[in-house]
């Protein structure tokens, strides 16, 4: 991978230029598809590219220096972390990527729900404490269908390498490893039935509910670019054809994510929040029945 | 599955959300914006002086008179409605419209003053209703006399005073003589 195509990745495709308008759209789907599910009307689209500016716009709170720092590195943090983790989807496979970018991109992808659950506890606040704690409980449970899943792909495909398990995977491996990982995907992304971490209307916004102005600016663009790079991750690994041009690829990969956004808003507005043990034991039962599915396929089969 | 089947049916269906104007339809006698109906407005200034918000304002020139009125400082209690003497002032019955910055409803009125047929200096307005209220029965030499100026006006009072004296002076200096 060249430094060229490194930052070409990182800051137009799929990084920095597509993602930010991608993930204000996303975060409108996901809004304005619950809405009219719920029979409401729903935000117009350019609605979070104005909550984002409006939240820019306002002046932070005075806080003790330490905090505030604190409190301002970690969304960039989590912002940071979730543009690395997208610069390394290999949505076009001949583009490089390198052995172990899988490790990379689960150690980023991992990045922002623990500045979530340090956001929560730096904050000082008990809401923030409390999302903080059902966030942490909650990234324990899924970590292991998430990596279970991964790691049977990478077994199948017998490389650290994103992009050649994106095309060498075998499909009975990837069957139930994706069906894993899109379990995993409504937890990451706190989206009903599994929103307890942030919960809102009960403990108002989980870890996020000190943060104010620019600070929860960045955290919703880093939640935006979550919806991003998870369902891209998602796209990019269940891609059908691995040997379309990159135009067709692109398109393809768009379209995949932007699907699996709408699935999953939908499942969101038909299922109510599982109370914290509910939702761990779904993972730990379910999730992780299937990511050692995958895992036993991809070591047995031969 | 219930669920399915409601978020569905949901989807299907227009949203159930009534939007701004067909959201709460004004009551009867609905208290909304304050209009002037210039033509009938003198220029009296008593809204002027029973609004309690400020919202109107009326200054008076030479030949002119400015009335403004700002909805974002109206409480509508419609006082000034009801005390205007010449049935100038009526409130809308229906909400203001949505507006983004204060005073963007704000409207000023410019009353001029009718210019005296006798001099050409402006004159007082007057309304219709008003006459028929403080006098039953309007002559058309009262009519003429009411669109002068105040002072063509007095002067008019003057000579038909001193005609009136003089005219009766002389009967009685007749009768004296006599």
């Amino acid at each position: 991978m060249t430094v060229g195509r490194a930052l070409f990745q990182l800051l137009v495709f799929p990084g920095l230029l597509y993602a930010v308008p991608v993930a204000w759209l996303m975060l409108w789907m996901e809004r304005k598809l619950t809405a009219r599910l719920q029979g409401r009307i729903g935000p117009p689209f350019y609605q979070p590219f104005f909550d984002f500016v409006k939240l820019l716009a306002k002046r932070p709170l005075p806080r003790p220096p330490l905090q505030a720092l604190a409190m301002s590195a970690l969304p960039v943090l989590a912002v940071a972390g979730t543009l690395g983790a997208l610069a390394l989807l290999p949505v076009f496979p001949h583009s490089g990527g390198f052995t172990g970018d899988l490790v990379l991109l689960v150690a980023l992808l991992e990045i922002p729900p623990l500045c979530a659950v340090l956001a929560g506890f730096v904050s000082r606040s008990i809401y923030g404490e409390l999302g903080a704690t059902r966030e942490a409980v909650l990234s324990i449970a899924y970590s292991l269908p998430f990596l279970a899943a991964l790691v049977a792909l990478a077994a199948a495909a017998n490389s650290l390498s994103l992009s050649v398990i994106s095309q060498q995977a075998m499909w009975q491996v990837r069957l139930p490893a994706l069906l894993a990982l899109a379990l995993c995907l409504p937890v990451k992304l706190r989206v009903n039935p599994f929103s307890v971490a942030n919960a809102e209307q009960e403990i108002y916004a989980g870890a996020t509910t000190e943060f104010e102005g620019p600070r929860l600016a960045l955290w919703e663009l880093a939640h935006g670019l979550e919806w991003v790079a998870l369902t891209g991750l998602w796209a990019v690994l269940a891609f059908p054809a691995a040997n379309a041009a990159w135009p067709l690829r692109a398109v393809v990969f768009v379209a995949i994510s932007l699907a699996l956004v709408l699935v999953l808003a939908a499942v969101a507005a038909a299922t109510a929040r599982l109370k914290l043990a509910q939702a761990a034991r779904v993972y730990w039962l379910w999730g992780s029945a299937l990511g050692v599915l995958a895992m036993v396929v991809a070591v047995v089969w031969p | 599955m219930n669920i399915l089947g409601l978020i569905s049916r949901n989807f299907r269906r227009d949203p159930a959300t009534y939007r701004y104007p067909e959201r709460h339809v004004p009551a009867t006698r609905f208290r909304g914006i304050v209009r002037n109906d210039t033509a009938k407005c003198i220029a009296c200034g008593i809204c002027d002086h029973v609004c309690v918000s400020g919202a109107i304002v009326v200054v008076g020139h030479d030949d002119h008179c400015d009335w403004s009125y700002d909805p974002g400082r109206c409480t509508f209690c419609g006082r000034c409605v009801d005390l205007c003497p010449g049935e100038a002032l009526s409130q809308d019955g229906d909400r203001a419209p949505t507006y983004a910055r204060s005073g963007d409803l704000a409207q000023g009125e410019q009353i001029t003053y009718p210019a005296c047929p006798e001099c050409g200096l402006p004159a007082r307005p007057y309304n219709e209703r008003l006459l028929m209220i403080a006098h039953d029965d309007i002559s058309p030499e009262f009519r003429e006399r009411i669109k002068l100026c105040e002072r063509c006006r007095r002067r008019r009072s003057q000579t038909v005073l001193t005609k009136g004296l003089g005219g009766a002076a002389d009967t009685e200096r007749n009768a004296d003589g006599a």
